[in-house]
Protein backbone atom coordinates (compact mmCIF):
# COMPACT_ATOMS: atom_id res chain seq x y z
CA UNK A 1 0.00 0.00 0.00
CA UNK A 2 1.04 3.56 -0.46
CA UNK A 3 3.37 4.87 1.92
CA UNK A 4 3.68 0.79 3.14
CA UNK A 5 7.54 0.98 2.86
CA UNK A 6 7.97 3.98 5.98
CA UNK A 7 6.58 1.55 8.09
CA UNK A 8 9.94 -0.66 7.04
CA UNK A 9 11.97 1.87 7.57
CA UNK A 10 13.47 2.36 3.99
CA UNK A 11 15.29 5.45 3.28
CA UNK A 12 13.01 6.26 -0.11
CA UNK A 13 9.69 7.33 1.55
CA UNK A 14 7.08 7.41 -1.60
CA UNK A 15 5.44 10.50 -0.56
CA UNK A 16 8.40 12.43 -0.10
CA UNK A 17 8.11 14.67 -3.56
CA UNK A 18 4.49 15.27 -2.34
CA UNK A 19 5.79 16.79 0.65
CA UNK A 20 8.11 19.18 -0.57
CA UNK A 21 6.35 20.07 -3.46
CA UNK A 22 3.13 20.76 -1.60
CA UNK A 23 4.93 22.59 1.03
CA UNK A 24 6.60 25.02 -1.07
CA UNK A 25 3.35 25.81 -2.89
CA UNK A 26 2.17 26.75 0.46
CA UNK A 27 5.58 28.36 1.48
CA UNK A 28 6.15 30.34 -1.88
CA UNK A 29 2.41 32.06 -1.68
CA UNK A 30 3.31 33.04 2.00
CA UNK A 31 5.09 36.87 2.89
CA UNK A 32 7.69 35.33 5.15
CA UNK A 33 8.77 38.67 6.44
CA UNK A 34 4.85 38.73 8.46
CA UNK A 35 5.57 36.03 10.86
CA UNK A 36 4.85 37.48 14.45
CA UNK A 37 5.69 38.61 17.04
CA UNK A 38 8.58 36.36 17.21
CA UNK A 39 9.47 34.90 13.48
CA UNK A 40 9.95 31.08 13.66
CA UNK A 41 12.37 30.92 11.04
CA UNK A 42 14.34 33.63 13.22
CA UNK A 43 14.25 32.00 16.74
CA UNK A 44 14.85 27.62 15.16
CA UNK A 45 18.67 28.36 14.88
CA UNK A 46 18.81 28.99 18.55
CA UNK A 47 16.85 25.78 19.98
CA UNK A 48 17.67 23.46 16.93
CA UNK A 49 19.31 20.77 19.00
CA UNK A 50 17.55 20.99 21.75
CA UNK A 51 13.98 21.12 20.06
CA UNK A 52 14.80 18.44 17.73
CA UNK A 53 15.96 15.82 20.64
CA UNK A 54 13.15 16.40 22.86
CA UNK A 55 10.90 15.20 19.28
CA UNK A 56 13.32 12.26 19.27
CA UNK A 57 12.86 11.09 22.54
CA UNK A 58 8.85 11.81 21.63
CA UNK A 59 9.14 9.22 18.33
CA UNK A 60 11.06 6.71 20.14
CA UNK A 61 8.51 6.64 23.09
CA UNK A 62 5.32 6.75 20.74
CA UNK A 63 6.93 3.65 18.72
CA UNK A 64 4.08 0.96 19.70
CA UNK A 65 1.42 3.44 19.85
CA UNK A 66 -1.28 3.33 17.57
CA UNK A 67 -0.59 5.99 14.84
CA UNK A 68 -3.85 7.47 14.21
CA UNK A 69 -4.43 7.81 17.44
CA UNK A 70 -1.30 9.94 18.24
CA UNK A 71 -1.98 11.97 15.24
CA UNK A 72 -5.37 12.80 16.55
CA UNK A 73 -3.32 14.21 19.60
CA UNK A 74 -1.19 16.69 17.67
CA UNK A 75 -5.02 18.28 17.05
CA UNK A 76 -5.13 18.71 13.03
CA UNK A 77 -3.32 17.37 9.53
CA UNK A 78 -1.68 20.82 9.42
CA UNK A 79 -0.47 21.01 12.77
CA UNK A 80 1.34 18.15 11.85
CA UNK A 81 2.90 19.07 8.43
CA UNK A 82 4.20 22.47 10.19
CA UNK A 83 5.98 20.57 12.75
CA UNK A 84 7.39 18.06 10.09
CA UNK A 85 8.95 21.42 8.30
CA UNK A 86 10.22 22.91 11.13
CA UNK A 87 11.63 20.09 12.84
CA UNK A 88 13.45 19.22 9.55
CA UNK A 89 14.71 22.77 9.26
CA UNK A 90 15.86 22.45 12.93
CA UNK A 91 17.73 18.98 12.58
CA UNK A 92 19.61 20.70 9.42
CA UNK A 93 21.01 23.23 11.16
CA UNK A 94 21.60 21.47 14.32
CA UNK A 95 23.49 18.82 11.81
CA UNK A 96 21.92 15.61 12.74
CA UNK A 97 22.61 12.39 10.81
CA UNK A 98 20.70 11.27 7.60
CA UNK A 99 18.99 8.30 10.01
CA UNK A 100 17.87 11.05 12.23
CA UNK A 101 16.21 13.28 9.65
CA UNK A 102 14.29 10.30 7.96
CA UNK A 103 13.42 8.92 11.48
CA UNK A 104 11.54 12.25 11.83
CA UNK A 105 10.20 12.51 8.57
CA UNK A 106 8.76 8.99 8.37
CA UNK A 107 6.93 9.58 12.10
CA UNK A 108 5.38 11.86 11.15
CA UNK A 109 4.28 11.09 7.51
CA UNK A 110 3.21 7.86 9.63
CA UNK A 111 0.93 10.20 11.32
CA UNK A 112 -0.57 12.00 8.02
CA UNK A 113 -0.99 8.65 6.15
CA UNK A 114 -2.84 7.20 9.08
CA UNK A 115 -5.48 10.06 9.68
CA UNK A 116 -5.81 11.52 6.05
CA UNK A 117 -8.27 9.75 3.79
CA UNK A 118 -6.35 11.24 0.45
CA UNK A 119 -3.57 13.89 -0.24
CA UNK A 120 -1.96 13.61 2.99
CA UNK A 121 0.10 16.76 2.37
CA UNK A 122 -2.89 19.21 0.72
CA UNK A 123 -0.71 18.60 -2.43
CA UNK A 124 -4.23 18.39 -4.65
CA UNK A 125 -5.28 21.10 -2.45
CA UNK A 126 -7.77 19.00 0.06
CA UNK A 127 -7.84 18.10 3.41
CA UNK A 128 -9.85 15.20 3.60
CA UNK A 129 -10.29 13.17 6.87
CA UNK A 130 -14.19 12.27 7.12
CA UNK A 131 -15.70 9.08 5.38
CA UNK A 132 -18.90 9.32 3.22
CA UNK A 133 -21.10 8.04 6.48
CA UNK A 134 -19.66 11.49 8.80
CA UNK A 135 -20.36 13.36 5.10
CA UNK A 136 -23.71 11.91 5.30
CA UNK A 137 -24.27 12.72 9.14
CA UNK A 138 -23.60 16.14 8.94
CA UNK A 139 -25.92 16.91 6.21
CA UNK A 140 -28.56 16.39 7.99
CA UNK A 141 -27.99 19.43 10.46
CA UNK A 142 -27.99 21.80 7.75
CA UNK A 143 -30.07 24.70 7.55
CA UNK A 144 -30.94 26.98 4.82
CA UNK A 145 -28.24 29.98 4.38
CA UNK A 146 -28.48 33.95 3.16
CA UNK A 147 -26.14 36.60 2.28
CA UNK A 148 -26.84 37.75 5.60
CA UNK A 149 -26.09 34.15 7.34
CA UNK A 150 -22.94 34.14 5.48
CA UNK A 151 -21.46 37.64 6.46
CA UNK A 152 -22.25 36.60 10.33
CA UNK A 153 -20.35 33.41 9.90
CA UNK A 154 -17.98 35.12 8.38
CA UNK A 155 -17.69 37.60 11.31
CA UNK A 156 -17.33 33.90 13.43
CA UNK A 157 -14.90 32.65 11.23
CA UNK A 158 -12.61 35.98 11.26
CA UNK A 159 -12.47 36.49 14.94
CA UNK A 160 -11.61 32.97 15.96
CA UNK A 161 -8.97 33.47 13.58
CA UNK A 162 -7.90 36.27 15.09
CA UNK A 163 -8.25 34.74 18.39
CA UNK A 164 -5.93 32.00 17.20
CA UNK A 165 -2.99 34.56 16.75
CA UNK A 166 -3.38 35.46 20.03
CA UNK A 167 -3.28 32.25 21.79
CA UNK A 168 -1.00 30.59 19.94
CA UNK A 169 1.56 33.20 17.42
CA UNK A 170 1.88 32.84 13.47
CA UNK A 171 2.73 29.95 11.89
CA UNK A 172 1.27 27.89 15.10
CA UNK A 173 -2.21 28.81 14.56
CA UNK A 174 -3.17 25.50 13.37
CA UNK A 175 -2.88 24.04 17.15
CA UNK A 176 -6.43 26.21 16.56
CA UNK A 177 -8.21 25.58 13.50
CA UNK A 178 -8.34 23.64 10.53
CA UNK A 179 -10.15 23.83 7.22
CA UNK A 180 -11.52 20.51 5.66
CA UNK A 181 -12.82 19.73 2.63
CA UNK A 182 -13.59 20.28 -0.01
CA UNK A 183 -16.23 17.25 0.23
CA UNK A 184 -18.35 16.51 -2.75
CA UNK A 185 -22.21 16.94 -2.15
CA UNK A 186 -23.53 17.35 -5.43
CA UNK A 187 -25.21 14.06 -5.16
CA UNK A 188 -27.19 15.53 -2.96
CA UNK A 189 -27.87 19.39 -3.47
CA UNK A 190 -26.38 19.20 -7.35
CA UNK A 191 -23.75 20.11 -9.90
CA UNK A 192 -21.17 22.38 -8.54
CA UNK A 193 -22.00 21.88 -4.42
CA UNK A 194 -19.19 21.31 -2.04
CA UNK A 195 -18.67 20.93 1.65
CA UNK A 196 -16.71 22.62 3.45
CA UNK A 197 -15.37 22.34 7.37
CA UNK A 198 -14.03 24.74 9.47
CA UNK A 199 -12.56 24.32 12.89
CA UNK A 200 -12.00 25.88 15.98
CA UNK A 201 -10.51 24.28 18.52
CA UNK A 202 -8.47 24.33 22.09
CA UNK A 203 -9.49 27.99 22.42
CA UNK A 204 -9.35 27.91 25.87
CA UNK A 205 -6.07 26.62 26.46
CA UNK A 206 -6.25 26.18 30.05
CA UNK A 207 -2.84 24.52 30.32
CA UNK A 208 -0.68 26.97 28.61
CA UNK A 209 -2.22 30.37 29.61
CA UNK A 210 -3.86 29.99 32.84
CA UNK A 211 -6.50 32.28 33.95
CA UNK A 212 -6.28 34.40 30.98
CA UNK A 213 -8.16 32.14 28.95
CA UNK A 214 -11.10 32.64 31.71
CA UNK A 215 -13.58 34.87 29.63
CA UNK A 216 -12.88 33.02 26.25
CA UNK A 217 -16.73 32.26 25.87
CA UNK A 218 -16.10 28.77 24.31
CA UNK A 219 -14.11 26.05 23.55
CA UNK A 220 -14.93 24.39 20.32
CA UNK A 221 -16.83 25.99 17.06
CA UNK A 222 -17.44 24.02 14.24
CA UNK A 223 -18.87 25.71 10.64
CA UNK A 224 -20.59 23.57 8.10
CA UNK A 225 -20.73 25.11 4.70
CA UNK A 226 -22.27 24.13 1.44
CA UNK A 227 -21.46 26.59 -1.78
CA UNK A 228 -22.25 26.30 -4.56
CA UNK A 229 -20.72 27.73 -7.58
CA UNK A 230 -16.90 28.24 -5.27
CA UNK A 231 -14.14 26.75 -5.88
CA UNK A 232 -12.17 25.60 -2.30
CA UNK A 233 -8.61 24.41 -1.87
CA UNK A 234 -5.91 25.07 0.53
CA UNK A 235 -2.41 24.45 1.35
CA UNK A 236 -0.61 22.41 3.37
CA UNK A 237 -0.47 24.84 6.33
CA UNK A 238 -4.45 24.74 6.04
CA UNK A 239 -4.85 28.70 4.56
CA UNK A 240 -8.26 28.38 2.47
CA UNK A 241 -8.51 29.79 -0.66
CA UNK A 242 -11.40 30.93 -2.42
CA UNK A 243 -12.41 31.23 -5.15
CA UNK A 244 -16.11 32.45 -6.08
CA UNK A 245 -18.79 34.29 -4.23
CA UNK A 246 -18.78 32.85 -0.84
CA UNK A 247 -21.60 35.43 0.39
CA UNK A 248 -24.09 34.69 -1.94
CA UNK A 249 -22.23 31.26 -2.68
CA UNK A 250 -23.22 29.89 0.71
CA UNK A 251 -26.52 27.79 0.18
CA UNK A 252 -26.38 25.76 3.59
CA UNK A 253 -24.74 25.98 7.22
CA UNK A 254 -24.71 24.36 9.97
CA UNK A 255 -22.78 25.95 13.52
CA UNK A 256 -21.67 23.59 15.82
CA UNK A 257 -20.47 25.06 19.49
CA UNK A 258 -19.34 22.92 22.15
CA UNK A 259 -20.51 20.23 20.81
CA UNK A 260 -24.54 21.96 20.56
CA UNK A 261 -26.06 22.80 17.34
CA UNK A 262 -26.89 26.30 17.04
CA UNK A 263 -30.75 26.92 16.28
CA UNK A 264 -30.34 30.75 17.19
CA UNK A 265 -27.78 32.86 15.39
CA UNK A 266 -28.28 35.59 17.58
CA UNK A 267 -25.74 34.05 19.80
CA UNK A 268 -23.57 34.19 16.95
CA UNK A 269 -23.40 38.07 16.76
CA UNK A 270 -22.75 37.98 20.83
CA UNK A 271 -19.91 35.06 20.37
CA UNK A 272 -17.99 37.23 17.17
CA UNK A 273 -17.98 40.31 19.40
CA UNK A 274 -16.73 38.42 22.82
CA UNK A 275 -14.18 36.28 20.92
CA UNK A 276 -12.96 39.13 18.94
CA UNK A 277 -12.48 41.17 21.99
CA UNK A 278 -10.45 38.52 24.05
CA UNK A 279 -8.55 37.70 20.85
CA UNK A 280 -7.34 41.80 21.09
CA UNK A 281 -6.93 41.62 24.60
CA UNK A 282 -4.46 38.31 24.39
CA UNK A 283 -2.82 40.00 21.07
CA UNK A 284 -1.82 42.86 23.49
CA UNK A 285 -0.73 40.94 26.35
CA UNK A 286 1.25 38.91 23.96
CA UNK A 287 2.77 41.65 21.70
CA UNK A 288 3.33 43.66 25.73
CA UNK A 289 5.86 40.88 26.65
CA UNK A 290 9.55 41.67 26.73
CA UNK A 291 11.91 40.12 24.73
CA UNK A 292 12.62 37.34 27.15
CA UNK A 293 9.11 36.35 27.73
CA UNK A 294 8.32 36.46 24.45
CA UNK A 295 11.06 33.90 23.38
CA UNK A 296 10.02 31.44 26.33
CA UNK A 297 5.91 32.25 25.38
CA UNK A 298 7.12 31.18 21.79
CA UNK A 299 8.75 28.05 23.20
CA UNK A 300 5.57 27.11 25.31
CA UNK A 301 2.96 27.87 22.33
CA UNK A 302 5.03 25.49 19.93
CA UNK A 303 5.55 22.82 22.80
CA UNK A 304 1.73 22.91 23.66
CA UNK A 305 1.20 21.03 19.52
CA UNK A 306 2.49 17.96 21.84
CA UNK A 307 0.35 18.90 25.13
CA UNK A 308 -2.26 15.57 24.47
CA UNK A 309 0.31 13.13 22.81
CA UNK A 310 2.89 14.01 25.94
CA UNK A 311 0.01 12.90 28.23
CA UNK A 312 -0.71 9.64 25.87
CA UNK A 313 3.08 8.29 25.94
CA UNK A 314 3.37 9.68 29.53
CA UNK A 315 6.45 12.63 29.48
CA UNK A 316 6.18 16.29 30.08
CA UNK A 317 4.64 18.57 27.58
CA UNK A 318 6.43 21.65 28.20
CA UNK A 319 9.46 23.17 26.82
CA UNK A 320 12.48 21.55 28.18
CA UNK A 321 14.90 22.73 30.31
CA UNK A 322 17.62 22.80 27.66
CA UNK A 323 15.68 24.28 25.12
CA UNK A 324 14.81 27.13 27.85
CA UNK A 325 18.16 27.61 28.62
CA UNK A 326 19.40 27.60 24.86
CA UNK A 327 17.26 30.91 23.94
CA UNK A 328 18.20 32.50 27.04
CA UNK A 329 20.01 35.73 26.44
CA UNK A 330 20.26 35.23 23.41
CA UNK A 331 19.44 37.44 20.00
CA UNK A 332 17.53 36.08 16.93
CA UNK A 333 18.66 35.32 13.84
CA UNK A 334 18.69 37.89 10.84
CA UNK A 335 15.79 37.81 9.00
CA UNK A 336 15.78 34.22 7.84
CA UNK A 337 15.04 35.01 4.41
CA UNK A 338 16.08 38.59 3.69
CA UNK A 339 19.27 37.87 2.01
CA UNK A 340 17.66 36.77 -0.14
CA UNK A 341 16.49 38.99 -2.89
CA UNK A 342 15.66 36.40 -5.74
CA UNK A 343 12.04 35.42 -4.92
CA UNK A 344 13.42 31.94 -6.65
CA UNK A 345 16.81 31.56 -5.07
CA UNK A 346 14.96 31.43 -2.21
CA UNK A 347 12.27 29.17 -3.11
CA UNK A 348 15.14 26.99 -4.61
CA UNK A 349 16.80 26.88 -0.79
CA UNK A 350 14.37 25.99 1.17
CA UNK A 351 13.27 23.34 -0.88
CA UNK A 352 16.90 22.17 -0.59
CA UNK A 353 16.26 22.85 3.43
CA UNK A 354 13.20 20.91 3.93
CA UNK A 355 13.99 17.92 2.13
CA UNK A 356 14.89 15.02 4.61
CA UNK A 357 16.87 13.37 1.73
CA UNK A 358 19.45 15.81 1.52
CA UNK A 359 21.82 16.69 4.42
CA UNK A 360 23.07 20.44 3.95
CA UNK A 361 24.41 22.42 6.86
CA UNK A 362 22.68 26.53 5.75
CA UNK A 363 25.09 29.58 6.47
CA UNK A 364 23.56 31.69 8.91
CA UNK A 365 23.31 35.22 8.86
CA UNK A 366 24.80 37.34 12.02
CA UNK A 367 22.90 37.52 14.78
CA UNK A 368 21.29 41.35 15.25
CA UNK A 369 20.30 43.15 17.81
CA UNK A 370 16.95 42.54 18.74
CA UNK A 371 13.65 44.95 20.20
CA UNK B 1 -5.29 53.51 -11.53
CA UNK B 2 -2.82 54.86 -8.66
CA UNK B 3 -1.96 51.73 -7.62
CA UNK B 4 -1.58 48.27 -8.51
CA UNK B 5 -1.12 44.89 -5.87
CA UNK B 6 -2.27 41.14 -5.93
CA UNK B 7 -6.18 40.46 -5.99
CA UNK B 8 -6.59 38.16 -2.88
CA UNK B 9 -10.47 38.41 -2.36
CA UNK B 10 -12.38 39.01 -5.47
CA UNK B 11 -15.26 42.21 -5.24
CA UNK B 12 -15.61 45.74 -6.33
CA UNK B 13 -16.11 48.30 -4.02
CA UNK B 14 -15.68 51.95 -3.32
CA UNK B 15 -15.23 53.77 -0.24
CA UNK B 16 -13.47 56.37 1.78
CA UNK B 17 -10.19 55.32 2.59
CA UNK B 18 -8.62 55.31 6.32
CA UNK B 19 -5.08 54.94 6.83
CA UNK B 20 -4.66 52.70 10.11
CA UNK B 21 -0.94 53.38 10.99
CA UNK B 22 -1.46 52.14 14.79
CA UNK B 23 -4.18 51.52 17.65
CA UNK B 24 -4.76 55.24 17.88
CA UNK B 25 -6.18 55.71 14.02
CA UNK B 26 -8.98 53.12 15.19
CA UNK B 27 -11.28 54.96 16.68
CA UNK B 28 -12.45 56.86 13.51
CA UNK B 29 -12.59 54.13 11.54
CA UNK B 30 -16.08 53.89 10.31
CA UNK B 31 -18.46 51.16 8.91
CA UNK B 32 -18.10 51.20 5.30
CA UNK B 33 -14.20 52.61 4.88
CA UNK B 34 -11.46 51.27 3.15
CA UNK B 35 -9.04 49.80 5.64
CA UNK B 36 -5.60 50.88 4.58
CA UNK B 37 -2.27 49.78 6.44
CA UNK B 38 1.11 48.30 5.64
CA UNK B 39 -0.03 44.62 6.94
CA UNK B 40 -2.97 43.95 9.13
CA UNK B 41 -2.81 42.28 12.65
CA UNK B 42 -5.34 41.05 15.56
CA UNK B 43 -5.39 44.52 17.05
CA UNK B 44 -7.62 44.96 13.71
CA UNK B 45 -10.34 42.44 14.34
CA UNK B 46 -12.97 45.03 14.62
CA UNK B 47 -11.73 47.41 11.60
CA UNK B 48 -11.98 44.23 9.33
CA UNK B 49 -15.12 43.17 10.36
CA UNK B 50 -16.71 46.92 9.40
CA UNK B 51 -14.22 47.55 6.35
CA UNK B 52 -15.53 47.39 3.07
CA UNK B 53 -12.57 46.45 1.79
CA UNK B 54 -9.13 46.02 2.76
CA UNK B 55 -5.61 47.39 0.96
CA UNK B 56 -1.93 46.97 2.76
CA UNK B 57 1.66 47.35 1.61
CA UNK B 58 2.76 43.67 1.91
CA UNK B 59 1.38 40.19 2.07
CA UNK B 60 0.65 37.38 -0.07
CA UNK B 61 -2.18 35.14 -1.40
CA UNK B 62 -2.34 33.24 2.11
CA UNK B 63 -1.03 36.47 4.56
CA UNK B 64 -3.50 37.57 7.54
CA UNK B 65 -5.75 40.07 5.67
CA UNK B 66 -5.77 37.52 2.53
CA UNK B 67 -7.21 34.60 4.91
CA UNK B 68 -9.59 37.23 6.80
CA UNK B 69 -11.06 38.95 4.02
CA UNK B 70 -12.20 36.12 1.92
CA UNK B 71 -13.65 34.68 5.37
CA UNK B 72 -15.53 38.11 5.62
CA UNK B 73 -16.53 38.19 1.53
CA UNK B 74 -14.77 41.90 1.36
CA UNK B 75 -12.55 42.85 -1.54
CA UNK B 76 -8.28 42.93 -0.40
CA UNK B 77 -5.59 43.60 -2.06
CA UNK B 78 -2.05 43.41 -0.60
CA UNK B 79 1.48 44.03 -2.03
CA UNK B 80 1.03 47.30 -3.08
CA UNK B 81 4.03 48.33 -1.53
CA UNK B 82 3.18 51.82 -0.61
CA UNK B 83 -0.68 52.01 -0.40
CA UNK B 84 0.02 53.76 3.14
CA UNK B 85 2.13 56.70 1.77
CA UNK B 86 0.01 57.30 -1.98
CA UNK B 87 -3.42 57.47 -0.35
CA UNK B 88 -4.81 59.84 2.29
CA UNK B 89 -7.46 60.00 4.49
CA UNK B 90 -10.67 60.33 3.10
CA UNK B 91 -9.59 59.61 -0.68
CA UNK B 92 -12.75 57.88 -2.31
CA UNK B 93 -11.15 54.94 -4.39
CA UNK B 94 -12.33 52.14 -6.20
CA UNK B 95 -11.04 48.65 -5.38
CA UNK B 96 -11.35 45.44 -6.72
CA UNK B 97 -10.23 42.62 -5.51
CA UNK B 98 -9.71 40.39 -8.13
CA UNK B 99 -7.45 41.99 -10.54
CA UNK B 100 -5.70 44.18 -7.97
CA UNK B 101 -6.44 47.57 -9.10
CA UNK B 102 -7.32 50.35 -7.56
CA UNK B 103 -8.38 53.76 -8.58
CA UNK B 104 -9.61 57.37 -7.75
CA UNK B 105 -13.35 57.38 -7.56
CA UNK B 106 -15.82 59.90 -6.53
CA UNK B 107 -18.64 58.17 -3.50
CA UNK B 108 -21.56 58.85 -6.07
CA UNK B 109 -19.98 57.41 -9.25
CA UNK B 110 -22.11 54.51 -10.49
CA UNK B 111 -24.78 54.88 -7.76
Amino acid sequence: MEGQDIYLGVRKMSLIDDYVDSMMSGLGSMDLTTLEPIDCFDICPLYAKEGVDRVLRIIKKSKFHNKKKLAKKLFTPSAIRIELLLLLIKAKIAKKSQEDLMKIANFYNSLLIAWCLEDPYAKNGKNIIHTKQEISKFLTHLKIANPDIARRLGKLTAACYHLSYSLYSDINPQICYENFGPYDVSDVFGKGHIMTIKQFHELKPRRLLGDKVNDIPCKKIRVYCVYKDVNFTLDALSHAIYDGDTINGLKYYALDIDGALVKNLNKVDFLSEKIAGESVKLWDELTSLDFENSKIRYLFQRCYNYVYLCDEIGIDWKPSNDMLKAVKNRNLVNNFWSKFKDQQKKLDFLRVLIDPRIEILPKLNKQKQQK
Amino acid sequence: MILKGLGVSQGIVKGKVKIIKSTSDHSNFEEGDILVTRITDPTMVMLMNKAAGIICDIGGVTSHPSIISRELGIPCVVATKNATQKLKDGDIVKMNGRSGHISRGEKNEFD
